[in-house]
């Protein structure tokens, strides 16, 4: 293999692919990039096996060939050198010299025999979304997912479509994110699971580049294709809670108030807050009241109070603050609705005047 | 099944000596043999990079490992499967922030879209006792053999509240566990002949589809099966369904809450088919199983009451499972309340409220009523008169006076016309004699009841 190309590109791609490279597993091999030099491009390609990711590059191709790299270090090494516009690979008996205008490096390499492959899908339903709105949606939705493993259905992002909408969704079964995405054109039949880590790798390469990107669903995979790369990912093969029915039609009652206010409130309100992130809401509106408070019988309380809109019947609920506050960063408006529905019903979150997100969360009861 | 199993661990075996242990583990992990079908075998494999790399790299390796074992494997095909989670490590979840907040009910909304089945009914959770040891026995059965074993049909009946969904439920989820290529499908009497009208109100496609759709399962659960009683064309539409999948030796399930025989308006073509399997009927569970009905249920509530709260209960409360459920319920939100066990005095009121309220009748209403269902004059069972047509209600309504009102022979001669205690002894003997082989008595006893 013999490849002349700009090195900013290929640092670029090398980095971002070698951020799913399989850290902890047995094979040796996973821990590296494949690089394949044919038909006058450069593909850049890892895997985890439960995410595979390849970039296609343009490069000068002298001689064809491909060879396995350690990925980590090739970023690195690359990413050291950033005043060179232009890299020369040259791959020979296993081993790659890389060598700009004044540098010279050589990094043993694998095979390319031993790198798995990264299974292409054919068929099976679709939509074309831009990177941008896809990786919007995914950011919405994701901190909510679980964390454990414990149940794989709901560790995971849920995308299933709604008339000319995609939607996202996650639940950690404490609190639910949703976010829609209006696209024309999708045919998915089927609501599609993806576990969060994976769909926070897809989300990373997607915001690398700025495309229009395929997405294709299958009972076993999802793939997202642009021009210049390819991700894929397992899916979780199971029933996704049918979340809508939890989803409060009405509520008793409304506050709406700043982000920024409640942001900066937050902010404060958590230094004093328990190990639960306990914050309590205290709404009155016919006294026109609203504030919350937090309490730490170690450090000390506080209370901030709020210019909000209010209706309906008091309240005084508590939540949590994190949860509280993982959502602002979703909202887009200016200003937050949230609706209450007594002190042990979840309270909704959305932007004010935007329907395409709803924020869950439920109640700390003690 | 075990046969595939050997057969893989043999073969793994035979690979993991050929190929180096971390490409092996790799690999490997979490694969099986899901079925053998004329030569060709279908290893199942978790995710789809697995599958490709299997088929590109080690197809031969693992063919000729297969076929030094087994001589007439032809072939390997690669299917991605889930995992059963059991296999999969757990992590452990950190419990602290979780705990004080309530979740949001999510666990109740898993019922399969596919299948019909909710997942929370498995026999993990099935209490057997006596009541219902038969039932379980045949469906132990059906699992070990499903669709060619001799309980298929398989028809349970039994009053409500007494765990029949459960059981048929369990059923089609345990067969889904063990089988993954059986294809599961659960469904009610009632959904099934909405699906039935909105098929016919579209037009033949839409019927054709209705067809396939309910012939290509292995496994055919249908519940309350009562329902369809003067439903003359959704039961012509069960009947072919019901004699493709049978003789295809397709496993079929039946729920109602009587015997077949019973129910009304029912074709008798269908009712000799639900006949033509086994069938089981579930009794009220007797003390001990109620016992342990409501252990399991305390437990899977965290909710630990005294010994003598659950043997009031038990001893108390009759019958339907359900209401057991729901008194306990009724309990452990209370003590949630107070924060504290309930003592006896207090669940004593509590049980008062909640059990039916039983009727005061008059003796002579109950006769009034016997009389009506005989369409007899009243008068005449007080008369002194032997007539065939007034004998037989007169005894009936001393039975029914003896055994439900626990009236004392006696005063039911007193009020039955002056007649001696012994008249009334021979009659209720008779008729209590009678009840064992005579079906139409017993029906006619259970309808005048339920007028009451």
């Amino acid at each position: 293999m013999h490849i002349k190309c700009s090195r900013e590109t290929i640092q670029k791609s090398i980095a971002g692919a070698e951020r799913v490279t399989g850290k902890n597993l047995s094979l040796p091999v996973l821990n590296s990039v494949l690089l394949t030099a044919q038909n006058k491009t450069l593909t850049v390609r890892a895997t985890n096996l439960e995410v595979g990711v390849e970039f296609t590059i343009p490069a000068q191709i002298l001689k064809e060939g491909s060879v396995a790299l350690p990925g980590a270090l090739l970023a690195n090494a690359l990413g050291s050198i950033p005043d060179e516009p232009e890299v020369t690979l040259v791959v020979q008996n296993g081993v790659c010299k890389i060598t700009t205008k004044t540098k010279t490096l050589t990094i043993k390499g694998f095979t390319a025999d031993d790198f798995p492959t990264i299974p292409v899908i054919q068929g099976g339903d679709g939509f074309i979304m831009s990177s941008g709105k896809f990786t919007q949606g995914v950011k919405a939705v994701f901190m909510s997912a679980a964390l454990s493993d414990v149940k794989p259905e709901i560790s995971s992002v849920y995308l299933h479509q709604d008339a000319d909408s995609i939607i996202f969704t996650a639940t950690d079964s404490f609190r639910l994110a949703e976010k829609k995405i209006k696209q024309p054109k999708i045919t998915i039949s089927h609501g599609v699971i993806i576990p969060v880590k994976n769909i926070i790798e897809i989300m990373r390469v997607l915001e690398s580049v700025n495309e229009d990107v395929n997405f294709l669903v299958t009972k076993n995979q999802i793939s997202c294709a642009s021009k210049s790369m390819y991700v894929t990912s397992r899916v979780v093969q199971g029933v996704y809670p049918d979340y809508q029915q939890i989803i409060p039609k009405s509520h008793t009652t409304e506050v709406i108030l700043l982000k920024q206010d409640l942001l900066n409130s937050l902010k404060l309100s958590t230094l004093f807050s328990d190990k639960f992130n306990k914050i309590t809401f205290n709404v009155d509106p016919a006294k026109k009241v609203c504030s919350i408070s937090t309490k730490n019988i170690e450090i000390g309380e506080t209370q901030s109070n709020f210019t909000a809109t209010l209706s309906g019947e008091p309240v005084e609920m508590s939540l949590n603050g994190k949860h509280l506050f993982d959502c602002l960063g979703s909202v887009e408006r200016d200003s937050v609705v949230i609706e209450f529905n007594g002190p042990d019903k979840p309270a909704v979150i959305r932007g004010l005047g935007d329907p395409s997100f709803t924020y869950l969360t439920m109640p700390l009861t003690r | 099944m075990t046969e595939n199993k050997i057969l893989w661990e043999n073969t793994l075996k035979e690979l993991g000596n050929e190929l180096s242990r971390a490409n092996f583990s790799t690999w490997f992990k979490y694969t099986d043999i899901l079925k053998q079908d004329d030569g060709i075998v279908v290893v199942g494999v978790p995710n789809e990079f697995v599958k490709d790399w299997l088929q590109n790299k080690f197809h031969k390796m693992i063919l000729k490992s297969l076929r030094n074992l087994c001589e007439n494997v032809r072939g390997v095909e690669y299917l991605v499967h889930k995992v059963e989670e059991k296999n999969i490590p757990k992590m452990e979840i950190e419990k602290t922030a979780l705990e004080t907040s309530s979740e949001l009910p999510l666990a109740d909304l898993y019922v399969n879209k596919e299948d019909g089945l909710n997942p929370r009914y498995t026999f993990d959770n099935f209490i057997i006792g006596s009541f219902n040891e038969l039932a379980f026995a045949a469906s132990q059965a059906i699992l070990r053999k499903v669709g060619t074993n001799v309980y298929n049909p398989l028809f349970i009946y039994g009053s409500t509240g007494l765990g029949k969904t459960h059981l048929i439920q369990a059923i089609g989820n345990q067969v889904k566990k063990l089988h993954p290529d059986k294809k599961v499908f659960y469904t009610t009497s009632e959904k099934f002949s909405v699906d039935y009208i909105n098929s016919v109100g579209q037009g033949s496609k839409n019927m054709n589809t209705f067809k396939e759709k309910y012939r290509k399962y292995d496994l055919f659960i249908m519940d309350d099966i009562q329902f369809l009683s003067n439903k003359e064309k959704t039961q012509e539409e069960l009947f072919h369904i019901f004699n493709e999948l049978y003789h295809n030796n397709k496993q079929i399930i039946f729920s109602s809450d009587r015997h077949p025989n019973y129910i009304p308006a029912l074709e008798d073509r269908l009712k000799s088919r639900f006949s033509s399997g086994m069938i089981v009927d579930i009794q009220e569970p007797e003390y001990e199983s109620r016992i342990a009905i409501l252990r399991a249920k305390a437990q899977a509530n965290k909710f630990f009451p005294p010994e003598e709260v659950l043997d009031y209960l038990a001893s108390s409360v009759r019958g339907n499972i359900r209401e057991l459920e729901g008194l306990l319920n009724g309990i452990i939100c209370q003590s949630q309340l107070k924060n504290r066990h309930l003592t006896l005095s207090e669940i004593k009121p509590f049980i008062k409220n909640t059990s039916k309220p039983k009727k005061v009748l008059s003796i002579k209403e109950i006769v009034k009523v016997v009389c009506g269902f005989y369409s007899i004059e009243e008068d005449h069972v007080y008369e002194k008169t032997r007539r065939k047509e007034v004998l037989k209600p007169r005894q009936v309504a001393m039975f029914i006076l003896r055994e439900d009102f626990n009236i004392s022979y006696p005063t039911i001669g007193q009020k039955l016309g002056g007649r001696d205690h012994t008249t009334v002894m021979h009659s209720y003997e008779k008729i209590k004699g009678a009840l064992k082989n005579d079906l139409p008595l017993m029906q006619e006893i259970d309808q005048i009841r339920a007028m009451f």
